[in-house]
């Protein structure tokens, strides 16, 4: 039996086509050791929803600069709901202003990281949650 | 509902978590596989390797909209390699599926290679075994470019595709890699750029029959596509239903299985005896004995190595 790899979905959610950013954060995870699922741009609250069942990640991150953060995560939160995956950690990253912060961990974010924050912040703290997840039989 | 009954109705989150398990080689999902073993057997398995870059991803994203056409369900088992230095891995074929999202009838799953002796092609074909339980009725499966390892899992497929793109150097490096003998159907993809017909021409002069019948042969077709516009995808698509036909009017999809299941058998065996074993000698203090006069040349390793097999005989 093989230890416990922690997967990662890194979803960028928005119609602004660049991903610098996400990219960084999963060129991190890697080296890391983690895997790291990434589906590109432009994905919308619903696939990344589908997209963490299927590949049964441990933890979802996710990158909006769009400042749309506080319309599509609420989006998400209950596309996982309504998946019974509710309990799969999502962290935000991205463009936002610091009052958003509480407002997102009330909608179920566990954690945020404001563009500029240092990138082994996010790791160690994707790593943490990956770690804490269950990962055994569905029951 | 039990976990099998729940895989069987095509539940995403147990099926997702199964998979995770047997990638992990846990006891309690071997348990499943044992379970459903004997209910295996419906799915068409295609594998599709190729060098890197060719397309491999826009064309599995391009095949399952041709076999959704078809009003087959379809499995996606996606192959990235995991970095040698870190375990860790960058997971982007998904990237190129992305239409493929919000339709119940595919499900896409990423496996990074993880690299131990044979543990990648022991977990693909469980996770072949669990969609084709789950009700898929095409499981396609991507491999990392091209190489040995690429040939062990391209075997458990019914159906290998070889994807090529045009320029000399990828006709080469695949009969390099012998990849060229197990290809059921060859692909000339992004056939949008110059060399084409070239590489088209080049293969059908080292192109192949495949004589796994007896008396009969299957003529390697080459087919043209260009993944992004989807030109010449749906001709492949066929081109895959008519291999599989192709067997299963010759009653001989029975000679895949066996081979695909021997193969397997004998890497699961091969896995058992190695822990066995090297568990023996781990426990038996005469091996640091041996690795001492290995060490000072007093010993060469064939001959411990045939006196290590010689006592383990012994000792049953
Ligand atoms: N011009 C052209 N480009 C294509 C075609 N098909 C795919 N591409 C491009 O080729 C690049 C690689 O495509 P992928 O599908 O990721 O290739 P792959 O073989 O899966 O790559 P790996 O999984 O990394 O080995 C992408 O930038 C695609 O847009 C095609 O028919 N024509
Ligand atoms: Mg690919």
């Amino acid at each position: 039996m093989e230890e416990k790899t922690i997967r990662v979905l890194m979803a960028k959610i928005g119609l602004d086509g660049h991903d610098r950013g996400a990219l960084i954060i999963v060129q991190a995870l890697k080296e890391a050791g983690m895997e790291v699922i990434y589906t590109g741009l432009k994905n919308v609250p619903e696939t990344v929803a589908e997209i963490a069942l299927q590949e049964d990640v441990d933890v979802i991150g996710i990158s909006i600069l769009s400042g749309a953060h506080l319309v599509v995560v609420p989006i998400l939160m209950d596309e996982l709901k309504k998946s019974d995956a509710e309990d799969i950690p999502v962290v935000l990253g991205g463009v936002l202003h610091p009052d958003d912060i509480p407002k997102l961990k009330e909608m179920g974010i566990k954690e945020v990281f404001p563009a500029g924050s240092p990138v082994e912040n996010a790791v160690e703290c994707i790593k943490k949650l990956g770690m804490a997840g269950d990962k055994g039989m569905i029951k | 509902m039990d976990l099998v009954e729940k895989i069987k109705a095509g539940d995403v989150r147990s099926t997702a978590r199964l998979i995770s398990m047997v990638e992990r080689r846990e006891p309690e999902a071997v348990a499943v596989i044992k379970e459903i073993y004997s209910q295996c057997g419906k799915a068409h398995i295609i594998g599709i390797t190729g060098p890197p870059g060719v397309g491999k991803s826009c064309l599995v994203s391009a095949l399952v909209g041709s076999f959704r056409k078809m009003g087959k369900s379809v499995g996606v088992l996606a192959v990235d390699p995991s970095s040698p230095f870190s375990g860790g891995a960058l997971l982007g074929d998904r990237a190129r599926m992305i239409d493929l999202t919000g339709d119940r009838d595919v499900f896409i799953r990423s496996l990074a290679s993880r690299g131990a002796h044979g543990g990648l092609s022991s977990a693909v074909n469980d996770a072949a075994d669990i969609m084709d339980v789950s009700g898929k009725d095409i499981v396609l499966i991507e491999t990392v470019g091209v190489g040995q390892g690429e040939i062990e899992i391209a075997r458990l497929a019914h159906t290998v595709i070889l994807a090529l793109m045009p320029g000399y150097g990828d006709t080469l490096q695949a009969m390099k890699a012998g990849i060229m003998e197990i290809a059921d159907i060859m692909v000339v993809n992004k056939s949008d750029k110059p060399g084409a017909d070239q590489t088209v021409a080049e293969l059908s002069s080292v192109q192949n029959y495949k004589c796994d019948v007896e008396g009969d042969h299957w003529k390697v077709p080459i087919v043209k596509t260009q993944a992004l516009s989807k030109e010449g995808v749906d001709e492949l698509a066929q081109e895959t239903v008519n291999h599989y036909d192709y067997y299963k009017q010759r009653s001989a999809i029975g000679i895949k299985n066996r081979e695909r299941r021997t193969t397997q058998f004998l890497d699961i065996l091969t896995l058992q005896i190695r822990t066995e074993f090297l568990e023996t000698l781990k426990n038996d203090h005469s091996l640091q004995k041996w690795v001492k006069m290995i060490g000072d040349l007093e010993l060469d390793p064939y001959t411990a190595s045939e006196q290590v097999v010689e006592m383990i005989r012994k000792s049953r």
